[in-house]
């Protein structure tokens, strides 16, 4: 029988689940329309409203993976210890889903805020704001100790912060601008890795036979590698909004610097998957599969658009848009493997909840669309940013990568969607 | 404190150190005019950035707008905002949102307004067009849209004229006195030879459209777009002045 926690982690590991299905079909329908020009949906369903539907659906999926796992982390051992401040998280997880379901409606009717990566609503950044800091102060106070949690729960602040950031409302459009960068930096660059990475370390313990010494320190470790690199990542774009010249020498030291701690950050992980033990899960894989679109998102391809002279080449293009959607699926597909050994453990019967197949079709799926379209951004800074050549006609010339990036997101689809199947089918059985 | 935990914290600290640091000499006022203010609340209500960027940031679905105003100019982009799906046949169709003229006054006001401020200047290293600007764009666009260019030469004229990357007819109309934008070309010909002394008709025509401010027909107003001679090839010019040289 579970126990109250139990259910609402489970609960939160659903929505996990639920809200990438319909972040892959959202995407799938955006891409659609980069394919050809006679769009049949080109005014009813406009491209900003499925595209700001898709980001919302993504980064609300990261966020929720990010709480069901934290609440799991904090209870105990199969998550059978008991939530301190369980009325709050009762009350906190209803004010989510229905965060949630405003969120989903908000995209699906047009009212979604028209400030890319901060789509939502003011009135519901508000409410998010409120509730995301309830749930991380009900889910910290029960674990303060552990270092997974702090690191984890220090993740989570910076992601409120990141809100509160978003919801400054200044005078100008150049602030504005300023403050959005600093808000979707922190968020995306420095919150959700790090507490990603500290729920990863949970997962080493599950799936690597390394000491408990080792993830209680090595969490430390990477969390301080990661802030560093996120902020390295975050900033320099400053530059061209009007912020000091150090924000060059942070770039191109960022150039260097992010991906040599992210590749730091990656053999940390890797070097736990080469110390396998008996596993019930596929958590390892998921994981391994977080770092490596951390590495290319976050480290790669953050850290050579935050050098100045590299960024005001590649600044708006796909490339830009390949950084953002690879960092928000990594911080996923974390959540996805503390969902697989979750459920699993939840499940009670020492198997997976689901095989090999979803894994290798999100994998192949996201690496092949990261490949078509990291070719179209290229493409896109040599011909319109380098010759000049005008954006529709690089658009037009680029349209058969545009087909891969979409085949890509069908086989992502195919693979979250059996992923969900098998979750629910191998759903815990509540007496 | 352990050395890890020590080094975490420290990490956190020198991050913060540096968010602060930096962003503070990026928070500079930058004064909006009412007008302006109120075209970012268009930009904002209209989701224009979900398609488009300004200064890089925002959605990849349209081009960047940051240099619009001054590249276009406020009369093509009237023209535009009234029916956009007339400028790129065969290509993505801007939705028409059907705003007032008061917030499309303002809406222009703030782009106006984006493209004379610091992060514009210099901002991007070399123009970014929204059409042409390469030898490849015609040939695409043309069998895209399953047409053959024709053999004529008169009759290649008026293929490209009616489409891009030139389309003239966007703003010139062929009826007699009827105005779209620019004058009607209904007898350029002949007008065209006696516009300057000396110049003979075809040359007024080809500097026309290589610089169009260098003569404007009063009562129209300088709105020509600047960039046709590196937009369209020679053969395409010579196409579309033999064309216009019909028209007497």
């Amino acid at each position: 029988m579970m126990t109250q926690t139990q259910k609402l982690t489970y609960a939160f590991f659903a929505q996990t689940v639920l809200l990438l299905m319909l972040y892959a079909v959202a995407a799938l329908f955006g891409a659609a329309k980069f394919l050809s020009p006679s769009d049949p949906l080109a005014l009813s369903l406009p491209y900003h409203q499925v595209g700001g539907l898709a980001n919302v659906l993504l980064h609300l999926a990261a966020l929720t993976g990010l709480l069901g796992g934290g609440l799991y982390v904090a209870t105990g051992a199969r998550g059978a210890g008991q939530i301190k401040y369980i009325t709050i998280l009762q009350y906190g997880f209803w004010l989510w889903t229905a965060l949630l379901v405003l969120a989903f409606g908000a995209g699906v009717f047009g009212l979604l805020e028209g400030r890319h990566l901060l789509e939502l609503p003011r009135l519901l950044d508000v409410y998010q704001l409120i509730v995301l800091f309830a749930l991380v102060i009900s889910i910290t106070t029960n674990a303060l100790r552990s270092p997974i949690i702090r690191v984890w729960s220090i993740g989570m602040a910076l992601a409120v912060v990141g809100v509160l950031a978003g919801l400054v409302q200044p005078a100008d459009y150049v602030a504005d601008r300023v403050w959005r960068v600093l808000a979707v930096g922190l968020q995306f660059n420095v919150a959700y890795p790090l507490a990603a990475l500290a729920l990863g370390f949970w997962l080493v313990r599950r799936f690597s036979s390394v000491p408990r010494v080792w993830t209680d320190t090595g969490v430390y470790t990477v969390g301080g590698l990661l802030a560093i690199a996120g902020v390295l990542v975050t900033l320099p774009p400053l530059f061209r909004l009007g912020a000091a010249e150090i924000s060059i020498t942070l770039g191109s030291m960022a150039m260097v610097a992010v991906p040599l701690l992210y590749l730091i950050v990656t053999s940390h992980g890797y070097g736990a998957l080469s110390e396998r033990a008996q596993s019930h899960s596929l958590a390892a894989h998921w994981f391994a599969l977080s770092l490596l679109l951390l590495l290319i998102g976050v480290g790669l391809l953050g850290g050579l658009g935050a050098s100045v002279d590299v960024g005001q080449w590649t600044t708006g293009t796909r490339l830009t848009d390949l950084q953002t959607t690879l960092t928000l699926l990594g911080v996923a597909a974390m959540g996805l493997g503390v969902v697989n050994q979750g459920a699993s453990d939840l499940y009670g019967q020492q198997r997976r909840i689901n095989g090999l197949t979803p894994f290798w079709l999100v994998a192949f799926g996201v690496v092949i669309g990261a490949l078509a379209l990291g070719g179209a951004g290229i493409a896109q800074v040599y011909m319109e940013r380098v010759l000049s050549i005008g954006y529709l006609d690089v658009q037009t010339l680029v349209t058969p990568l545009y087909a891969l990036w979409t085949l890509g997101l069908l086989l992502l689809a195919a693979g979250i969607g059996v992923y969900a199947l098998t979750f629910w089918l191998r759903r815990p059985r509540v007496s | 404190m352990s050395g890890t935990r020590l080094f975490f914290t420290i990490c956190l600290l020198v991050s913060a150190a540096l968010v602060v640091a930096v962003s503070a000499g990026a928070m500079r006022p930058h004064p909006m005019s009412t007008e302006a203010a109120q075209g970012w609340d268009v930009w904002r209500a209209t989701g224009c950035e979900g398609c488009h960027t300004l200064y890089g940031q925002g959605g990849s679905y349209a081009p960047d707008l940051t240099h619009i105003f001054a590249v276009r100019g406020e009369v093509y982009l009237r023209e535009f905002w009234a029916n956009p799906g007339a400028f790129h046949p065969g290509q993505r169709i801007m939705p028409a949102f059907g705003l007032t003229k008061s917030e499309t006054d303002n809406l222009f006001a703030f782009l106006k307004w984006v493209g004379e401020q610091e992060p514009a200047q210099g901002w991007p290293p070399r123009p970014i067009r929204v059409n042409g600007g390469s030898p490849l764009s015609a040939p695409i666009v043309a069998s895209a849209g399953g047409q053959d260019v024709p053999a004529d030469p008169v009759a290649r004229g008026e293929y490209y004229f009616k489409r891009p990357p030139a389309i003239c007819s966007t703003c010139h109309s062929l009826e007699l006195d009827v105005v779209i934008v620019g004058p009607s070309l209904a007898g350029i010909t002949t007008r065209a030879a006696t516009r300057v002394l000396g110049m003979s008709a075809e040359s007024y025509i080809r500097d026309s459209i290589i610089h169009p401010g260098d003569f404007v027909v009063p009562g129209f107003p300088d709105a020509m777009q600047r960039n046709l001679g590196d937009t369209l090839s020679g053969d395409q010019i010579n196409d579309l002045i033999t064309f216009l040289m019909t028209l007497e």
